[in-house]
């Protein structure tokens, strides 16, 4: 008989979490925020960093980012075909919604409309590597809830 | 799509998570197989179709 399948609900918050599925899954998720955190404080500082050490800061996180990708391809891989399915569908619903805030944001942010209509300057936020990254996240996580329903 | 896989299951006596350790699957996914909420892969139809020992298409119908 084969391995156990993976379970998505051993990487959620939840009767069934395991933290041990969760670092397989998702270490290089957490080292990449760190990263990113760590990043956005580093280049926040009033220090003169060099265009070289500003891309190696502002870049390392999402290099790290990708190494995550693989890990979970290799965490989806494991799962049953129903729990593959409900998370590629989650994985879509999760890059797609991201696509859609980012560019949405950028669009109202070009036209001044955080400026000029809400006194708002989110800009500097809105370009951190930990933005996308953690609404990627999010909006998988949100993904998963919905269409997981189906299937209950 | 139409299945037996619940009829079939409770005769041999299994629980959803017993018949999901011999397909490898999850107990959700036994279930939701089970309430005609997910319609199996060919390559899952035709494991459960070996493992009870009948034609797929005694099994599943459309």
């Amino acid at each position: 008989m084969n391995e156990k399948p993976n379970l998505p609900e051993k990487i959620m918050f939840g009767p069934s979490y395991s933290i041990r599925a969760n670092l397989k899954a998702n270490t290089w998720a957490f080292v990449a925020m760190i990263l990113a955190w760590a990043g956005d404080l580093l280049l926040s500082l009033p220090r003169g960093w060099n265009a070289a050490q500003r891309a190696i800061i502002a870049f390392v996180p999402l290099l790290i980012a990708l190494l995550w990708v693989r890990s979970f391809i290799r965490w989806v891989r494991g799962m049953d075909e129903m729990h593959r399915w409900i998370s590629m569908e989650a994985c879509l619903f999760g890059t797609g919604m991201t696509l859609f805030v980012v560019t949405t944001w950028h669009i109202l942010d070009k036209a001044g409309v955080f400026q000029a209509g809400l006194r708002l300057h989110l800009d500097s936020h809105f370009h951190t590597a930990s933005f996308p990254i953690s609404l990627t996240l999010s909006f998988y996580l949100l993904g998963y809830a919905i269409f997981n329903r189906r299937y209950k | 799509m139409k299945n037996k896989l619940r009829e079939l299951r409770t005769a041999k006596e299994w629980s959803q998570a017993e018949l999901a350790d011999k397909l490898d699957v999850s107990r959700q996914t036994v279930n939701a197989i089970e309430t005609e909420k997910y319609d199996p892969s060919l390559p899952l139809a035709f494991k459960v179709a070996k493992l009870f020992k009948l034609p797929i298409e005694g099994i599943f119908e459309s």
